[in-house]
């Protein structure tokens, strides 16, 4: 069974006929080719499907396409063109190479993604505040200290 | 992945959801409501449940409202847990609602699940019922004969089980306004962060003014198939002084009614019971000092 | 030296960070299937049947395979490391199970279909109808004669029986003036990486070739096996390696699911693609760490370890043709670790039970030897009543004596782990910690400290295999001066690739951005063995290091005849070529690139070779595969290790532990890179805190998994793992060019021991003894409640 949805991703209007079946994040990576969002679990624990969904970060595999029509949807690619203040990575990104914040980079995009709605809504999270607002994300490679490190030093560049 | 083909539907308004349940009914085929689907879709996921029919409520506008009316919150069903932690309203009137919804999960599963989607899919771990019942919260249900309301006590029926027959909605929770000196802390103990709750304690506490117990009411997940109210105690505490004497009175009785949690991998019975006296304590403890 | 030792951000870091990493599910070819694959929902089985018609006729399916099938159409799939070879049992592994499976989640048939949907879709209608077989879950019992046989034919479950034995134990232990036992239990859980495996096969029908596009640490050796398997010409098989989104060891070749790809791609004539599901992955994917580790220690009153006796049982799980069952080889060959026991027997018994089979996990059973010996230390210093660090430091291989053969061979390199321990305890106030602890118990707060140290040998070399030691690259300069390396290792984001463009470019004298490293492609790239025992920067790195010494040779050759000055009184830097001391006389790095490449019959390059590229290999000089007067082979060339502090609270209403510092001294040898070490450091704690406490895959009796999502099978978050303190000692290795030892790996077997002891430590108020992992809180809890009753030997949870 298939339904058609118009909605918006990254910025541009999207008609798509999709599978009713189709989780949001297989829709971004097989039919958009957005393959920036990644699929680790199917259960909504370790994030790296996130995307911002009106506004909002979420986890692609708890969302069925058919149920966004009419939302806007930002995945990392979009993200990355928006963001760009100066040079080519967004300040987060930028922190993140520096302190090597990501080893195989799958859980990169959702936790970047977590990371700009964490700084939106807390300019300077403490250390625990930072924890928590990546909660949902899981990392396997770093154990989480220099991503903490990296959004420590956005929080000290933004608030200079 | 979901294995299983479905049908999605996208109603407008609660009467076309309704339609729609009762067709399926009447058909003889499965259909499952969509809130945020953040229990539903990994179950789907894993094959756990397979709906025929998925009826989105996610298109019904006016779902997410939170209003206060006289001494009561109405918070639409559709609220996500995100609203009702950043609600002021809810952090003013009802604060442990909000202290509840701030613990569930993490920040995504926070921005796209609902308090209705919660109460529906009623996993025995869930976080809001326990506060729910502590609260005698009220459940506005819409069906093909039309509206009815249910009381928190009679709407959590058995193991993952509500009174919600097939082809109803829930629309609204109406929780009461607590007088502002009322003491509410609600404490929940995971494996990790965001993990369900093996114990969850919800506790109100309202003082005299010579420190006496007005009122307590504690609500509890984790004790049994479904939340438990520690109702008997709560009568005989009223008018207690309360220190560590009452606190451990509550946490006794908690224990005493804990007599039949549901065992986990982690957590056999004998153990779960002791951490519903625990974490009783600790809430109890935590409002208490909130009340003050 | 621009670049060695300074803190490099990733070369690949840019773009992963904008989701630009291109993984092998995302890598799509026209006209492909999708492979689902059926499991057995049953533990021990032989399969009566298995009916294929509906799924054959469901639209969209493509080919429908049974073991019947692929035993026609291909051969067993070569072990990677073959247990036969050891002395022990093996049996064929093919594609998918032929006749009887042995664990839960067991391959049975395969689907490929238009779309995924349709494959599982046809997936489901399979039926396969099996009589269940006796089950046995627990390798002790699996031990008793009369237990259920998972390979009749062998007539036990006994894999392979080992034993080590060095000096006199018996007089040892009949002088010692203490003698203790214990047993110890390590539980089952595994790498997860958080990228799934994944294949896409494409076999060209035109071409008679097939590409392999697949999540995996050895291409080259995964082409060998897909060769054998297939029964291919490997001039046919090109296997690529596109980003990999982690690793552990748990993706080092031959599962069942890469060859049966290939095999369906070939048999349909289109490209075949299989992404992993978690659920598949935490059944069949890849266990580690099931071990009983019973000892008995011999020490003087003076805490002089003199005798060890050590029985190690490892739970292996159903055999496959991956190396998993090696970990428990392991753990006995590293037996006794850091420490100077020369009276020491190890008897090892691995066996096999209706689990899932072992896969490697970093680590690979140096986590068993490294909490044993722990434990072992603790235990003594517990019993002739000395602090547990100075019970280490009586015991260690004094530095002096290195190197220094342990009973099983193992000859361990360099080091100074007296150093680093009194290091790490005074980084972390050891001395001074339990005015604190006192002070805080005073508030009813159950802190405590541990210590622990972890010997990590690195760049395994086993005889007759692909796990070898050595390596091989390519050193290429373009006439526009670009340097490409071609490496026979790998990375699944553990980050050589920039350790080996920074050896690369202070080698060449370049700017690191010239510098591009190519992995991972046997189409590409040098023959090689691959990412696994943190072998890619000290064997790779090596390799490419002298490819690059010979490149530069020839480059200096040629700006020496320009400048009219000998090479040697060149200095190489950023690509300048300067007469030294005399900052005028200078040619660019690119301008005598392109002259050599353009130019070779002008005078400055004509009496050289043309060309500016280089291939060597790198063979480790320490491994002896010749057995020494006791039988003894060398299997390990490199042996860092970290000595380790952690401070624990406890909640001793709850049972909750919580990792509140973790400080340790590493010594890998030269640090190439402090963000790429320090952050390999950091993950490898955070999975060992995972594995001690958080994460475990659990079955029943029946040997069902009741972990098998990451709704059960628990990662830590941000907010159980803290920031680790670490400082490095660099014992530069003997045995390596830059003095570089292995690094990635360490960090992942301290923190049993270490936590352990800090738990231990904070609970001995209620003289708590901890046997058995996980540490989950109900453990804890009932370890506490024993204790209170009177029993501190602690509860069986």
């Amino acid at each position: 069974m298939h339904t058609t949805i118009q909605l918006t991703v990254n910025n541009a209007p999207c008609e798509a006929t999709v599978d009713t079946r189709t989780l949001l994040v297989d829709f971004l990576r097989d039919q958009l080719d957005l393959t920036g969002t990644h699929l680790g679990c199917a259960t909504g624990n370790c994030g790296a499907c996130t995307v911002v969904l009106d506004g909002l970060t979420v986890k692609a595999c708890t969302v069925l396409a058919a149920d966004v029509a009419g939302s806007a949807v930002t995945t990392i690619e979009g993200w990355t063109q928006d963001a760009r203040q100066s040079g080519d990575l967004h300040p987060i990104q930028d922190a993140f190479v520096k302190h090597h914040a990501l080893q195989c980079g799958f859980c990169t995009p959702g936790m970047v993604l977590s990371v700009q709605q964490l700084l939106k809504e807390k300019p300077n999270p403490t250390e625990a505040e930072i924890r928590h607002g990546i909660a949902g994300n899981l990392c396997r490679c770093t154990g989480y200290a220099s991503i903490v490190k990296a959004v420590q030093e956005i929080a000290r560049m933004s608030s200079e | 992945m979901i294995r299983a083909p479905l049908q999605f539907h996208r109603p407008h308004s609660i009467d076309e959801a309704v339609r729609l349940l009762s067709q399926c009914a009447q058909d003889g085929e499965d259909a499952k409501l969509l809130a945020g689907g953040q229990s539903l879709l990994p179950s789907m996921n894993l094959g756990l449940v397979a709906p025929a029919h998925i009826i989105s409520l996610n298109h019904v506008t006016g779902l997410d409202a939170i209003r206060r009316d006289d001494d009561m919150l109405a918070i639409g069903a559709g609220t996500t847990h995100r609203s009702l932690a950043e609600s002021e309203v809810v952090q003013t009137y009802c604060p442990i609602l909000s202290e509840t919804a701030a613990c569930i999960g993490d920040v995504q599963v926070r921005n796209r699940g609902t308090l209705g989607g919660s109460i529906g899919h009623f996993d025995p771990a869930a976080d809001y019922p326990p506060v729910l019942v502590l609260l005698d919260a009220a459940f506005r249900i819409v069906g093909p004969n039309g509206e009815r309301t249910v009381a928190a006590k009679d709407i959590f029926v058995d193991y993952m089980t509500t009174s919600l027959s097939a082809d109803e909605v829930l629309t609204e929770i109406r929780v009461p306004v607590l007088s502002p000196d009322t003491g509410t802390a609600y404490v929940k103990f995971t494996r990790v962060e965001g993990g369900f709750a093996i114990v969850g304690v919800g506790a109100c506490l309202g003082l005299n003014s010579d420190g006496t117990c007005r009122s307590i009411r504690v609500g509890i997940c984790g004790a049994a198939p479904v939340p438990v109210r520690l109702t008997a105690i709560e009568d005989t505490l009223k008018g207690k002084t309360v220190d560590d004497t009452f606190i451990e009175a509550v946490a006794d009785a908690a224990y005493e009614t804990a007599h039949d949690p549901v065992a986990e991998l982690h957590a056999a019975a004998d153990y779960k019971r002791e951490m519903v006296r625990v974490f009783t304590r600790r809430a109890v403890k935590t409002a208490s000092e909130r009340a003050a | 030296m621009a670049y060695i030792g300074s803190a490099v951000s990733g070369i690949l870091d840019a773009k992963l960070v904008a989701g630009k990493g291109q993984y092998t599910a995302d890598v799509s070819l026209p006209g492909m299937g999708y492979m689902a694959v059926v499991r057995s929902p049953y533990a021990h089985a032989r399969i009566l049947s298995i009916d294929t018609g509906a799924a054959q006729q469901h639209p969209g399916v493509r080919i429908v395979a049974t073991g019947a099938d692929i035993k026609q159409w291909s051969r067993p799939i070569p072990h990677t490391l073959n247990p036969s070879a050891f002395g022990g049992k093996t049996t064929d592994i093919y594609c998918l199970a032929i006749d009887r499976v042995h664990y839960v989640g067991t391959p049975v048939a395969a689907v490929v279909a238009d779309t995924r949907h349709a494959a599982t879709e046809a997936a489901n209608l399979i039926e396969v109808e099996y009589a269940d077989l006796p089950v046995v879950i627990d390798a002790e019992r699996a031990l008793e004669p009369d237990s259920p046989l998972l390979y009749p034919e062998w007539e036990t479950n006994e894999l392979m029986h080992v034993r080590f034995q060095g000096g006199d134990v018996e007089r040892a232990f009949a002088d010692a003036d203490h003698i203790l036992d214990d047993t110890l239990h390590l539980h089952r859980h595994t790498a997860t990486p958080l990228e799934p495996r994944a294949a896409l096969a494409h076999y060209d029908d035109r071409a008679e070739r097939l590409t392999l596009w697949v999540s995996t640490q050895a291409p080259h050796p995964l082409r060998t096996t897909l060769a054998n398997t297939l029964e291919m010409d490997e001039n046919d098989i090109q296997v690529i390696q596109p980003q990999v989104g982690g690793a552990f060891g748990v993706k080092i070749p031959t599962y069942q699911e890469d060859p049966l790809a290939c095999l369906l791609s070939k048999r349909t004539g289109k490209p075949v693609k299989w992404v992993e599901e978690r659920t598949e992955h935490l059944m069949a994917g890849g266990h580690a760490r099931e071990q009983t580790l019973k000892f008995s220690v011999a020490c003087k009153a003076d805490g002089t370890v003199v005798g060890l006796k050590v029985r190690i049982i490892g739970d292996v799980g159903a055999l496959a043709a991956v190396a998993g069952w090696g970990m428990s080889y392991v753990a006995s060959f590293v037996v006794p670790g850091p420490y100077k026991i020369p009276n020491c027997e190890v008897d090892l018994s691995i066996v096999v039970t209706n689990k899932g089979p072992w896969n490697a996990y970093r680590g690979f059973g140096k986590e068993a030897a490294s909490f044993l010996m722990d434990r072992v230390m603790d235990r003594v210093a517990d019993t002739v009543q000395m602090d547990r660090a100075a019970v280490r430091l009586k015991n260690f291989v004094p530095k002096d004596e290195f190197p220094y053969v342990q009973i099983s061979g193992a000859t361990l390199d360099s080091g100074d782990y007296a150093k680093a321990l009194q290091d790490v305890m005074d980084k972390a106030g050891y001395q001074s910690f339990a005015e604190e602890q006192q002070r805080l118990h005073a508030q009813g707060r159950y802190i405590g400290m541990g210590v622990g140290f972890e010997l990590t040998p690195e760049g395994g070399c086993i005889p007759d295999s692909f796990i070898g030691g050595y390596e091989g690259a390519t050193v290429r300069v373009s006439p526009s001066g670009q340097v490409t390396v071609l490496t026979g290792v790998t990375s699944p984001g553990s980050g050589n690739e920039t350790g080996i463009a920074q050896i690369v470019a202070d080698a060449l004298g370049v700017p690191l951005s010239t510098v591009r490293v190519v992995q991972g492609d046997t189409q590409a790239c040098p023959y090689g063995l691959g990412n696994w025992s943190s072998r890619s920067l000290f064997m790779g790195g090596s390799a490419s290091l002298y490819a690059a010494r010979e490149v530069h040779h020839k480059v200096l050759r040629v700006a020496a005849s320009m400048l009219k000055t000998a090479p040697e009184d060149l200095d190489c830097e950023q690509g300048r070529i300067r007469v030294k001391g005399q900052a005028d006389r200078e040619v660019a790095f690119n301008d005598v690139a392109e002259y050599v490449h353009k130019r070779p019959f002008d005078h400055h390059a004509f009496d050289m070779e043309p060309g500016l590229e280089s291939t060597r290999y790198f063979r480790m000089g320490n491994i002896h595969h010749v057995p020494d007067d006791k039988g003894r082979i060398n299997t390990y060339p490199s042996y860092p290790y970290a000595a380790c502090v952690a401070v624990v609270e406890v909640d001793i209403e709850t049972g909750v532990v919580t990792l509140l510092r973790y400080v340790t001294v590493h010594d890998c040898g030269t640090v190439i890179n402090p963000l790429l070490v320090e952050g390999q450091f950091q993950g490898a704690v955070a999975q060992g805190l995972g594995g001690l406490i958080y994460e475990q895959l659990s079955y029943d009796d029946n040997g069902q998994l009741q972990t098998g999502t990451f709704m059960d099978y628990t990662l830590p978050t941000a907010v159980e793992v803290p920031s680790v303190e670490i400082h490095h000692q660099e014992v530069p290795s003997p045995f390596t060019p830059l003095g570089t030892k292995g690094a990635g790996e360490s960090g992942v077997s301290s923190p049993f021991g270490t936590i352990v002891s800090a738990v231990e430590n904070a609970l001995m108020p209620f003289g708590v003894k901890i046997h058995d992992t996980p540490l989950t809180p109900q453990r804890v809890w009932r370890m506490i409640q024993a204790a209170k009753n009177g029993n501190n030997g602690g509860a069986k949870a």
